[in-house]
């Protein structure tokens, strides 16, 4: 049986971001909405200084408090471990959101269609190209923000769970990728990641890359305690103790 | 003048509202649909451009609160409706004849609070279309999802309080039907159905097994499936805890007691029924609530010398920012204000009954009803805007699109309760 899931290496990542921006690439996600996100820490005074980060994607927990509490089943557990959520079913009552206690979760506040990073529909293309709207330029070209792969059915039940942007009012998510996870794919944090921090494999294979990993390294889960079971697995020393009062703030958008 | 006649016999007295109609109903009328058109308004608003128009923002890398004054709403209404029925049921089972004439007052305000509860979270959902889902996969998530054990309460509470409501009602309405003029009869009518003058007996039994149930239900209910809802998620600080349970249990039966207080003093005034709501009733009430109210804060006690004392960081940094941080105006106010100064004018009224004054009892009660609003609100909010992991820490203001629906939702409330009042009769008729 296949068991997603992540391993970071925290002694190699650089605080890039490129996971970051893989993620919204790849999933379309609306403007102020970071699936992955990287926190950074500032420790010491100059001239001893040290920066640390810490990539946090959702944690696909084993024991996930967002899949017992939605009210509709909209959010579930798959058998290989990957926690999404049902777009068609989601009834928007957040109560996911307020059972996550790592913040992975994104609600549609507004329309993703008006709420993408260029205005797809508007006549602000004039600025930029002249004339018309930029659908004139692109001609009947689909938007980035249609990804069909995105809009295709997955699993054995085959939901609408992949990507982002897609209704108005519902909850969206880290999916692992799962339209490029089914098709052998890497996340496309992982994928983009230019000093391999980010390992992605089936944790129930032990010639796999993260399994070995795990066996070679010390490794940590993030608030563990709480009984979250988390699919994700920290190399190296934990960059902080919860809610320390040094982290700088990342993006700074609110929709 | 026209009611002349009626003012003699106390029992017909009763009827006044219903058969004279006075120029404030009108008026009340006007202003309550005014005010709930205005809250249709945002409602679309909100329909139409997301909740995006709402202060709430996503928890964590958006530093917002995805709940905010709409739950606040939710629980401050379930807690009026649970105690409301419980504070009837009590009187009813344990035959307080003193207390009788407020038993329907409570009864109508659960009913129509257990609505307001159900339209809050209806206000809430991202996707209001779809709410039927919960419906649909009833029984794959009942095992759960508390919010779907809160929608079977909110159920059960609504359907065992109509029964409740109009069982008690059947014989009243049959007896004042004569008094009535005869146009206004066929509206009745169907209310009665298969009614007869020896049924008081069997309709009492009935009433009585129902308040039983619900007060029964209540300790699992109000104090259980309401607070789990907060209480269970381990995520965040400042719910996870079984102290939640007793906690609202207690603030649903102070802020029943200190809404009937409220509503008998307004009917009281506005019907001249001194005979009939006699202050001994105000008196009663105003010593229950002085007792609950310092339960509630033995337990605001406990909360904050747990958190305190030990100091887990997580629970601290809520502690903080409510005792000292940029809640703790609002903190303070609502506790000293809303619930300290309150229960020591009670306590002391309660001591020296020399001290009773009727307005005294009503500006607390109005006092710590808005103190519990404030409390709930402060409850959903802050645990998360301080979420575990080291985001920044969030801010919530909530809309004019969020107050216009709150306030929209005591409107709605106000008018069928005033319809209620001008249809039914609000205080038992006394049978001869």
């Amino acid at each position: 049986m296949v068991r997603y899931g992540m391993v970071i290496d925290l002694s190699r990542c650089v605080g890039c971001r490129a996971c970051m921006e893989a993620c919204k690439v790849e999933n379309n996600t609306p403007k102020g909405v970071f699936w992955m996100y990287v926190f950074v820490r500032e420790e010491g005074k100059y001239p001893n200084v040290k920066v640390r980060f810490m990539p946090r994607p959702c944690m696909h927990c084993d024991n996930p408090p967002c899949v017992k509490v939605c009210p509709v089943g909209a959010r579930h557990k798959r058998k290989d471990g990957l926690v999404l959520t049902d777009y068609n079913r989601c009834i928007g009552c957040r109560y996911c959101e307020v059972a996550c206690p790592y913040g992975v979760n994104s609600f549609n506040w507004k329309n993703p269609v008006e709420n993408q990073y260029y205005d797809w529909n508007s006549e602000e293309g004039k600025d930029v190209f002249g004339t018309g709207s930029i659908k004139d330029e692109i001609g009947e070209v689909i938007p980035p923000y249609k990804n069909p792969d995105l809009e295709e059915l997955y699993g054995e039940e085959r939901r609408l769970t992949a990507g982002g942007g897609h209704y108005i009012g519902v909850i969206e998510k880290c999916t692992f990728c799962v339209h490029r996870v089914e098709k052998g794919k890497l996340p496309a944090c992982v994928e983009t990641c230019p000093v391999f921090a980010l390992h992605f494999g089936d944790l129930d294979d032990p010639n796999s890359e993260v399994s070995k990993l795990l066996v070679k390294k010390s490794w940590f889960r993030l608030l563990e305690e709480l009984g979250t079971e988390p699919r994700v697995y920290y190399l190296g020393q934990p960059p902080f103790t919860h809610l320390s009062k040094n982290i700088l703030i990342g993006p700074k958008v609110r929709v | 003048m026209k009611g002349e006649g009626i003012e003699s016999k106390p029992e017909e007295q009763l009827l006044r509202p219903i058969i004279y109609t006075t120029k404030a109903f009108y008026v009340a009328i006007a202003v309550l649909i005014g005010t709930t058109m205005w809250s249709g308004y945002a409602w679309w608003t909100q329909l139409t451009q997301g909740l995006v128009v709402t202060g709430m923002r996503d928890l964590g890398v958006s530093f917002g609160s995805p709940w905010g004054v709409y739950i606040a709403n939710f629980i401050w209404y379930v807690g009026i409706a649970h105690g409301g029925i419980a504070v009837s049921a009590g009187i009813r089972i344990t035959k307080l004849e003193k207390y009788r004439p407020i038993a329907r007052m409570a009864e109508l305000l659960t009913v129509i609070t257990l609505l307001m509860a159900g339209l809050s979270i209806v206000f809430d959902l991202g996707r209001p279309d779809r709410i039927f889902f919960m419906i649909i996969y009833y029984w794959d998530r009942i095992g759960q999802s508390p919010l779907i054990w809160d929608l079977t309460v909110i159920f059960a509470y609504s359907i065992l309080s109509v029964t409740y409501l109009y069982l008690t009602m059947r014989e009243d309405i049959a007896t004042y039907l004569e008094k009535l003029p005869r146009r206004w009869r066929w509206f009745y009518k169907p209310f009665l159905l298969g009614y007869s003058p020896g049924e008081k007996e069997k309709v009492d039994q009935i009433a009585w097994w129902i308040a039983i149930t619900l007060i029964v239900l209540m300790a699992l209910l109000s104090g259980g499936v309401i607070p789990w809802l907060f209480g269970l998620m381990v995520s965040q600080a400042g719910w996870y805890g079984a102290v939640q349970g007793p906690y609202f249990l207690t603030a649903a039966l102070v802020s029943a007691i200190s809404g009937i207080i409220i509503i008998a003093s307004i009917i009281r005034r506005l019907f001249r029924w001194e005979k009939q709501i006699k202050p001994e009733i105000f008196k009663g009430l105003g010593t229950i609530l002085a007792v609950l109210t310092v339960i509630y804060l033995w337990f605001i006690l406990h909360e904050q010398l747990t958190i305190r004392y030990a100091g887990p960081t997580t629970e601290l940094a809520i502690s903080d920012a409510l005792l000292m941080g940029s809640f703790s105006p609002i903190y303070w106010t609502m506790l000293i204000v809303g619930l300290i100064l309150p229960f020591i004018y009670l306590a002391i009224q309660a001591i020296y009954p020399k001290v009773f004054s009727l307005k005294g009892t009503v500006i607390s009660a109005i006092l710590i009803l808005v103190a519990l609003w404030v409390k709930r609100f402060l409850l959903v909010v802050i645990s998360l805007l301080y979420p575990r992991l080291p985001y920044p820490v969030g801010s919530y203001t909530p809309t004019w699109v969020e107050w216009s629906l709150v306030l929209g939702t005591l409107a709605i409330a106000s008018l069928l309760y005033i319809v209620f009042i001008k249809i039914y009769p609000i205080i038992e008729l006394k049978r001869s």
